[in-house]
């Protein structure tokens, strides 16, 4: 019944909460919708008038997520909050998972930018003090360094858009694919993909430490191993990606299937 | 009787839940109906209101549940059942004595002793 899963999403969509987590929820307040709706249809034997009864004594759909959201953990609650910028950084529908990956990039760029600027006029503006230790930066180190930081975001930005975005869109591709050449083509996307993120994403964990080693008195890494991060990034990223490949494709389906429907279709005054 | 609402209850539906759990393991739905049944119909919350304070009482552990295994009889989304742990029978026993010294203490001031 279309009408009892949107009641149900109605309930599930504005809890933040991990994913996880909200399918079970829509899975079980669904089964007890169900019964409910099976129990007024036996009494009434009309499938509106059932619908329309099983929705008013299941509750306020608004009051029940404010219910719901004070049962999550507050930690869970704080890592899934949506932002309202969250929107833009979701990957929209029919988008390509290199085009998310470049709009997620840009996204880091303008930010980086306008950090930098910030600094950068806070640096011209305010008189600085030479510094009189050692082991203290000047502003235009710390320019640079806040330069590095906004390419490292970048570089984990558009590394995890094609890690995760580019292979999970691809393993749909491969499961729809109805010729042998197709699946193949896609079996080569996804290692394309995989392998490109992982090595933006290790070369951008590596590069962050060699930051942390040229601006702070401590060494974590040297020149060498930024590479062997890299490379161990790419030889380890693939495989784990593939390995979980199954559970995130049949997770994205489920999450998908309930994130399409359309809240406002159904409503019951 | 006039029905007992949310209101009222709040605070107390975890203890009903629990004390419905000691009868046996179930799912939202036979909590429910079980709820229903011992008070004679005079519950009056919304039925959705069962979940947040199952989950509650999960985290507490309180609670264990577990997604049922078979459905092959049953068409439709699966459900998860739901038992008392050790630690939420202590509970259930803490909050009888709570509710005994509660009905006790009130009735004497109300002048209608339990």
């Amino acid at each position: 019944m279309k009408a009892l899963r949107i009641q149900v999403e109605r309930v599930v969509r504005p809890i933040c909460a991990s994913n996880p987590r909200k399918d079970q929820m829509r899975e079980e307040l669904l089964a007890h919708l169900t019964r409910l709706f099976e129990e007024e249809l036996a009494r009434t034997g009309d499938i509106e008038s059932a619908t329309a009864e099983a929705i008013r004594r299941f509750g306020d759909a608004r009051a029940l997520s404010r219910e719901l959201q004070e049962a999550v953990p507050w930690l869970e609650r704080l890592a899934f909050f949506k932002f309202p910028v969250y929107g833009p950084l979701r990957r929209r529908r029919g988008e390509s998972p290199l085009r998310f990956s470049l709009r997620m990039n840009c996204w880091g760029v303008a930010a980086g930018l306008a950090c930098y600027s910030l600094a950068g006029l806070v640096a011209v503006t305010i008189p600085g003090r030479r510094p009189h230790r050692a082991d203290q930066v000047t502003r235009g180190q710390a320019l640079v360094c806040l330069a590095c930081v906004a390419g490292i975001a970048c570089a984990t930005l558009f590394g995890w858009g094609l890690l995760s975005e580019g292979v999970r869109h691809e393993l749909e591709c491969r499961a729809a694919a109805t010729t042998v050449l197709d699946r193949r083509k896609a079996i080569w996307r996804i290692v394309g993909y995989a392998v490109a993120g992982s090595a933006l994403l290790g070369s951008a964990a590596a590069g962050f430490m060699l930051m942390v080693d040229a601006f702070l008195p401590v060494s974590i890494i040297t020149r060498s191993g930024f590479w062997w991060v890299t490379v161990g990034a790419v030889a380890l990223g693939p495989p784990s990606v593939l390995l979980h490949g199954r559970d995130q494709r049949a997770a994205a389906r489920r999450f998908e299937n309930w994130e399409s429907l359309d809240l406002d279709e159904h409503r019951v005054a | 009787m006039a029905p007992i609402s949310g209101e009222q209850l709040r605070g107390h539906l975890e203890g009903l839940i629990l004390a419905a759990l000691q009868r046996g393991m179930a799912h939202g739905w036979e909590i429910w109906r079980s709820l229903e049944a011992a008070s004679g119909g005079a519950l009056a919350i919304k039925e959705g209101s069962l979940y947040p304070a199952l989950y509650r009482l999960e985290r507490q552990g309180l609670v264990a549940a577990r997604w049922e295994t078979a459905t092959a009889d049953r068409p439709g989304p699966r459900r998860r059942i739901y038992r008392l742990t050790a630690k939420g029978r202590r509970r259930l026993e803490a909050a009888r004595e709570e509710w005994r010294q509660f009905v006790s203490v009130l009735g004497g001031l109300l002048g209608a002793p339990a």
